[in-house]
């Protein structure tokens, strides 16, 4: 697993006063705060995308036994599903892609 | 990334979220590997409904075969024919369903908990000398036995490989 490590940015690393250190950490946090509004605004965008009608009826093989998407809700109005990457014959899901 | 998700079912249940997992794999197969992580959020099988394909994240052997697989939202080389992906729906009181947003590949970034916490350290992600960013990544019961394939595709299962 060492192999996997590297110093990557540690190595000859600057080290400053705290006065140097603090102003370095504000600049910073000015392009985190930036980057935060941006991702609110994202996410509203992301919020106002069109929805698709879901036409299909899907059956899924659960804990339960067969249940329809519309099932998989289990009484809440938003349901979020991950695609595991697992397919049948496979001795287990895989945990990373190689994208 | 999935290690993440039990912790966070609670919090979402009280914002009307349902979070659910979801493979092609057979469900014996799913409850197996299921037990064997420790993970209790819902697991359900889209083997033999269209889902997985019809949110194009499974392809078939010829596409994966011609380097041409539908994948997040455009056409993609892919090394198995089961890629990552969320999706997420709405259902109004009526019963109807909607599709309203899905996500893949660094689209899913922000669900891998681990990421969150590296972003904040000195080495960060630290992935720039590995063949695949995410290539670092095991079952969280795998990373002190050194079980990895080859450098360029650990811990892939056997029929995935193949297929690639």
């Amino acid at each position: 697993m060492a192999t996997q490590l590297t110093s990557a940015g540690i190595q000859g690393h600057d080290v400053v006063s705290p006065n140097e250190w603090i102003a370095s950490r504000k600049e910073l946090l000015r392009k985190e705060k930036e980057f935060t509004k941006l991702r609110d605004e994202l996410s509203r965008q992301r919020r106002e995308l069109p929805w698709e009608k879901v036409e299909k009826r899907y059956v899924f093989d659960g804990p339960n036994g067969k249940e329809t998407l519309a099932d998989l809700f289990d009484g809440k109005s938003q349901l979020i599903v991950y695609h595991f990457m697992f397919g049948p014959g496979w001795d287990e899901g895989v945990p990373a892609a190689r994208l | 990334m999935t290690d993440h998700f039990d912790g966070s079912l609670v919090h979402l249940a009280n914002r009307d979220v349902t979070l659910v997992v979801v493979s092609r794999a057979l469900r014996t197969q799913i409850e197996a590997f299921k037990k064997r992580m420790g993970w209790h959020f819902k697991w359900v099988s889209s083997f033999g409904n269209g889902f997985n394909r019809d949110y194009h994240v499974s392809f078939t052997k010829e596409e994966v075969a011609k380097g041409k697989v539908p994948y997040n939202y455009d056409t993609v080389g892919f090394g198995t024919e089961e890629g990552p992906g969320a999706s997420v729906f709405y259902k109004n009181a009526g019963g109807e369903v909607f599709h309203t947003y899905s996500t893949y590949a660094r689209g899913l970034d922000i669900l891998v908990g681990a990421y969150n916490f590296l972003d904040l350290a000195p080495k960060g992600r630290d992935e720039d000398g590995l063949p695949f960013t995410m290539a670092w990544i095991r079952h969280h019961d795998r990373y002190t036995d050194g079980k990895l394939a080859d450098k360029d595709r650990p811990y892939w299962p056997a029929v995935a490989a193949s297929a690639s």
